[in-house]
């Protein structure tokens, strides 16, 4: 009753196509997107700014980067942090060689220059799939910190190497407080998630989940292959490029290579298997999931007295959990949270009939 | 008691921080320690965090510093970057009302990446025998504090001992000496300084990177056979040390020509895990002999004007199994 599309209809095409046809969809999103626009910031502490929200947006928007390669193209990466890595330091590099450049329009050249780097990884999944792509892209996970750590350049011969953000100034507005940062963050993912949503809803989001479901037979109704896997490949770059960049500039505000190295691309991986595969909500799910559920454990384990579990023992118990709680997950829903989600609400809309 | 001598400067800033906060005139002072006992790093982390503790406790049986007694509380970092800085967040209101004095997280990364929040919440960031070179312009970061050496001292104060052993710095001239650096930005941050020097004092110097994580240096060992160089300069990290050792004992470099810098300060890198088998116990006896001999050497070297840590800390340290730095 409560998720019902009843009495719900469209008398123009163009409302029948837009984003969100329920009425229920809308209210709740614009109802959140409110909340944490205008109330969170409000509200919310140092903590939970940089150490929750704005890491989760950030991961969230890598998974959606990744999803859109993975999850509706069907081409499988293991590089999302090396291309975290090439968007976070061309950012760095736009910022400190072109004076006055917006930040925002940094972070979209940023996101460009991984875009290529992307589409040049990405150039062999025109011969080969799967598991092998795997291993070209894993190329790409090895190159670029090796890449960034060798040639001074990037760091602009930093000694250490490791690089300190610049102020966030947009429009003249200074967000570099935590409460800033996580406004400039969720703005960024917000935007991008959207476009994300209407991409694959698109001729091109409809062209990669036919190459995903079975390329060949795809080839044969006329889509183009290279084409349309190649600009998965530069769309999610693009993604995780903005990614990298927001990352090492509105939540830590330091990039070093070493941050981005294969647990990153994995972390990333993991965020879209327990969020959803071919889901736009799933990627906040399952970041959440990969973001909240340690810090839950670490917090919850800081409330037991002192000295009654050895620290390391504690720590190492932690990980036991959470590792049981992420296959207990994936029991129940191999298809990820999104799915739960899903349920959740068909099971509203029936509500409270069980039928 | 040396203990007490190296620790000397923490201690001064211990009491630089209470008095910095000491308006709110608290009884107790607190350390969020974002310590880190597992991970990659583990043995590191454990070491140190336990050592940190218990000098927390021995500063606390003595009545604390100036009565002011200390407390702290540790979170799990992995060593990793975003999880040390999740920690200063929790961690850096302090715990029942006690003030934070400090943050040390013994990780460049997160030192980096918490520099700006230390500066702006006034707490003091600690970074003990390591940390970012110019950050000891206290006038750039006021609350920075890089305690006893940072990479450049450091290496140079390396210098200057290899300087005593040849009997002056005069005679480095036409000396060879070699760098076996981690390839980091850690490893690489002293190359320019190393030149430097070996310009101002006429050595040649070959630098030679390891790439992380350093489990293979087979063919940079036999470069440095060919070279043959005077001495190395070691600046490992991690598993890097104990197979820069190992490997030169196999390719017959002598280990007492092998300097090596902070991060070479296990024992447990140069001592022999298992006991040998009766056919190598021979080469196990040299090995010893080697390493007694470098230690002696290093013993001689503690008496040095030079203010640098590796020394003091190994005269406190007779065992012969000792390495030396």
């Amino acid at each position: 009753m409560l998720y019902s599309e009843a009495g719900q209809f469209s008398t123009r095409y163009a409302a029948d196509r837009r984003l969100f046809r329920l009425r229920q969809d809308r209210l709740g999103l614009g109802l959140l997107l409110v909340f944490a626009f205008a109330v969170v910031p409000q509200v919310g502490n140092d903590y939970w700014f940089s150490a929750i929200l704005t890491p989760f947006l950030v991961l969230s928007l890598a998974g959606l980067g990744l999803n859109l390669l993975t999850g509706y193209a069907g081409q499988l990466s293991l590089g999302s942090a090396a291309f975290m890595a090439a968007g976070a330091f061309a950012t760095y590099n736009f910022q400190l060689r072109i004076e006055g450049l917006p930040l925002l329009a940094s972070f979209a050249l940023g996101g460009a220059v991984a875009a290529l780097l992307s589409l040049v990884f990405g150039l062999p999944s025109l011969r080969i799939k799967g598991f092998y792509l795997i291993v070209s892209t894993l190329a790409a996970q090895f190159l670029v910190p090796w890449a960034l750590v060798k040639y001074g350049w990037f760091s602009n011969y930093n000694a250490s190497g490791v690089i300190s953000a610049p102020r966030l100034d947009i429009f003249g507005l200074d967000l570099s407080s935590p409460a800033g940062r996580y406004v400039l963050t969720l703005g960024v993912v917000v935007a991008l998630a959207f476009l994300a949503r209407n991409i694959v809803r698109s001729e091109l989001g409809r062209n990669w989940m036919a190459v995903r479901d079975m390329d060949t037979a795809a080839a044969v109704i006329g889509i183009p292959l290279a084409r349309t896997k190649l600009l998965a490949f530069a769309i999610s770059g693009f993604y995780l490029g903005v990614a990298g960049a927001l990352w090492a500039f509105t939540y830590l505000g330091t990039v070093e290579p070493h941050g981005f190295d294969l647990n990153r691309s994995f972390q990333v991986l993991f965020i879209i298997i327990i969020g959803g595969m071919g889901s736009i909500l799933g990627n906040f799910l399952g970041a959440a999931f990969i973001v909240l559920f340690p810090l839950l454990l670490s917090n919850l384990a800081g409330l037991l007295p002192g000295g009654l579990i050895d620290p390391g023992q504690l720590e190492n118990i932690q990980k036991m959990i959470f590792g049981a709680l992420i296959i207990v997950f994936l029991i129940r829903e191999p298809e990820g949270l999104a799915r739960l989600w899903q349920q959740f609400r068909a099971r509203l809309r029936r509500w409270p009939l069980r039928y | 008691m040396s203990f007490k001598k190296a620790f000397k400067p923490l201690a001064l800033a211990l009491a630089l921080g209470s008095i910095s906060l000491g308006a709110q005139a608290a009884a107790e002072q607190y350390f969020p320690l974002q310590s880190y006992r597992i991970g990659p790093y583990a043995a590191g982390g454990t070491g140190f965090f336990g050592g940190f503790i218990d000098y927390l406790q021995y500063v606390n049986a003595n009545g604390g510093v100036n009565g002011v007694k200390l407390t702290w509380s540790e979170c799990e970092t992995e060593y990793v970057v975003e999880k040390g800085v999740e920690c200063y967040e929790r961690l850096k209101k302090g715990l029942n009302g006690a003030p934070t004095a400090a943050t040390n997280p013994l990780s460049v990364g997160i030192a980096y990446a918490t520099l700006d929040r230390s500066t702006a919440d006034k707490i003091p960031l600690i970074t003990i025998n390591h940390g970012r070179t110019d950050s000891t312009d206290g006038r750039v970061f006021p609350y920075a504090f890089p305690l006893q050496l940072n990479p450049y001292s450091e290496v140079s104060a390396i210098v200057n001992y290899i300087g005593q052993q040849v009997g002056g710095l005069d005679k480095l001239k036409g000396k060879k000496i070699v760098t076996l650096y981690h390839g980091s930005p850690y490893g690489k941050e002293t190359n320019e300084v190393l030149e430097k020097l070996a310009s101002k004092y006429g050595f040649t110097l070959t630098l030679l990177e390891v790439p992380h994580p350093g489990n293979e240096q087979q063919s940079q060992w036999l470069n440095i056979r060919r070279i043959q160089p005077d001495y190395v300069i070691l600046r490992g990290w991690g598993v890097m040390n104990p197979v820069a050792l190992k490997t030169a004992q196999k390719l017959g470099y002598p280990t007492d020509r092998i300097i090596g810098n902070i991060w070479s300060n296990s024992e447990d890198d140069a001592a022999r895990p298992a006991p040998p088998p009766r056919a190598s116990s021979r080469s196990r006896l040299t090995h010893r002999a080697r390493l007694s001999r470098c230690c002696r050497a290093s013993r001689k070297a503690s008496s040095m004007p030079a203010r640098a840590t590796w020394p003091t800390r190994n005269a406190s340290a007779p065992s012969i199994t000792t390495w030396a730095w």
